[in-house]
């Protein structure tokens, strides 16, 4: 009768010791989950802001811009003249045409660029005023 | 009483206010002066605009209060059987308006910070003449020699702040720069010839615009050409100018030619005053042309109201700084503008009078600029002081 006792005790203690082991195994798994609210998902990116350049009496800013492949810029004159956005680094030297088409600016007009395709640095100027304050780069990666 | 004076340089001015001749004051350009006296007349004539100019736009409205403003001054004599002149004309505009200028949508002509000018309408030097001229009659001619420091070549109609048929007005024309721009030039030399109601004058002269120092004589090399045949009879008076210039513009390193042709209509009693004018400006980047009507009319001894047409070319989409090896045909932008307005004399003196008024100006805009301008609208309420009034109004014949 006391052997009885002792084996029905070791017996449940190795039961529920397994049943243990088991459970924390299975809950340290990847695929499961221990609580049981609902599923979120992975957290999304933070939203970044559109690429802009403002272009004021001081200048281009910022002169320098990197954006995604893809992407387009949109350019704000808030200056009290016109301005008009060309690629290249000069009027002698077009380039990046997808710029061309900011274009003419009135005072407090925005256009965007068309898409930009290729990884690849772009200068752009001013087809109006040639200061070099109203030339940039855009950095596309 | 007689007051006579002579000059601004190649301009060869001749105010006469005559109480005899009703009042009427006549800037004469060919006709040498049959009341200088022996000894030296002197005379002082002036034009002050100051009030708000708001210009309504499509993105961003402009305003300002301003001041355009100019005060000649002339003194003549007689020197033998010729008239001798000297004078000069002078501008507070360089502190009475802005450093980029007076708005004004579509203007353009001159730079600031090195850049065209676009929408406003630049400041004029502080010295806007200075110069002096002889005439003399020879061999049933007249003959005229003048020179300047500052002045106007043979060129064009009468320069707007003068012209009969815009004095009231305070907005340059948009055509200014195909017209009557070169009316601050630095340095000219003028000679011509007047045989009864036709002159013809040939000038040289520095052909580049005035620079962005509104205080200091842009001296150089003269280097520009123009010729002018003008045809005067009473009231009525024409004429037909050329000029090759060589690189008038800082931004477009080209030379450039430009022709004109007005026939203008000056009432002596002052009631009625017209001007129909043409100009074409020959650049690289294509040739543009300007045309022009304006008058005034003056409806009671108090009461004027003046009026413009025009419709210029413009080279707004594509200015900007192109160096030599660069060319690209320029879009053109054909802007149409038709201002109205009235000036309400509110005191007058034998040789001045003040008063109050104001315009509207509507713009007939072109397809290529209609995104960036929408419909804009121009507005100006002014007081004016203008000397040389009462009865005395101010004529300029060619």
């Amino acid at each position: 009768m006391h052997h009885a006792y002792w084996r029905r005790k070791i017996l449940s203690s190795l039961v529920t010791g397994a049943l243990a082991v088991a459970a924390i195994t299975c809950g340290s798994g990847s695929s499961g989950s221990p609580s049981p609210g609902p599923t979120t998902g992975p957290t999304p990116p933070a939203p970044v802001d559109p690429p802009v350049v403002r272009i004021s009496p001081t200048g281009a800013d910022p002169r320098q811009l990197i954006v995604a492949v893809g992407e387009r810029v949109t350019f704000i004159n808030n200056d009290m003249q016109p301005h008009d956005i060309a690629g290249g680094p000069d009027p002698a030297t077009p380039d990046c045409r997808e710029i061309d088409a900011v274009g003419f600016l009135a005072p407090g007009q925005s256009r965007q660029t068309a898409p930009l395709p290729v990884a690849r640095t772009c200068d752009y100027h001013d087809h109006q005023n040639h200061a070099p304050i109203f030339t940039g780069r855009i950095v596309i990666r | 009483m007689r007051r006579v004076a002579r000059g601004a340089g190649t301009i060869l001015i001749v105010c006469v206010l005559d109480s005899t001749l009703r009042g009427q004051a006549t800037h004469d350009h060919t006709q040498p002066s049959s009341s200088a006296q022996d000894g030296w007349q002197w005379t002082v004539d002036g034009s002050v605009f100051f009030g708000y100019n708001y210009q309504y736009r499509k993105f961003t409205d402009f305003s300002a209060w301003e001041s355009q403003n100019w005060l000649m001054a002339g003194g003549t004599r007689r020197i033998r059987s010729g008239t001798f002149t000297a004078s000069t004309m002078l501008s507070l505009e360089p502190w009475t308006l802005k450093d980029i200028g007076s708005p004004q949508a579509f203007q353009t002509g001159e730079t600031f910070k090195r850049a065209p000018l676009i929408d406003y309408q630049h400041p004029h030097d502080f010295i806007m003449g200075l110069g002096a001229g002889y005439r003399v009659p020879w061999q049933r001619l007249t003959w005229s020699f003048s020179g300047a420091l500052v002045g106007t070549p043979a060129f064009g109609p009468v320069v707007f702040m003068h012209r009969p048929s815009a004095v009231d007005n305070p907005q340059a024309p948009l055509s200014h720069h195909h017209l009557d721009s070169m009316h601050i030039t630095p340095g000219v030399l003028t000679a011509g010839a007047t045989a009864g109601e036709w002159t013809l004058e040939g000038s040289w002269f520095r052909g580049r615009e005035p620079d962005e120092n509104r205080t200091d004589l842009d001296l150089g090399p003269l280097d520009s050409y123009s010729l002018r045949i003008g045809w005067a009879r009473g009231a009525w008076s024409a004429q037909a100018s050329g000029a090759a210039l060589t690189m008038p513009e800082l931004t477009t390193p080209y030379d450039a030619k430009r022709l004109s042709a007005s026939l203008s209509y000056d009432e002596p009693d002052r009631r009625l005053a017209w001007t129909v004018a043409f100009g074409q400006n020959r650049e690289i980047h294509g040739n543009l042309e300007a045309y022009l009507l304006e008058g005034r009319m003056q409806l009671r001894p108090r009461d004027s109201v003046y009026g413009r047409v025009e419709s210029v070319a413009k080279d707004i989409l594509d200015a900007g700084f192109h160096p030599r090896g660069v060319f690209h045909r320029h879009r053109q932008s054909q802007v149409g503008a038709l201002t109205i307005g009235y000036v309400r004399d509110l005191w007058t003196a034998s040789d001045a009078r003040f008063g109050v008024g104001g315009d509207v100006t509507g713009y007939l805009v072109p397809d290529n600029l209609r995104e960036p301008y929408g419909a804009p609208v121009s507005f100006h309420v002014f007081l004016r002081y203008r000397s040389g009034a009462g009865r005395a109004a101010v004529t300029h014949v060619h």
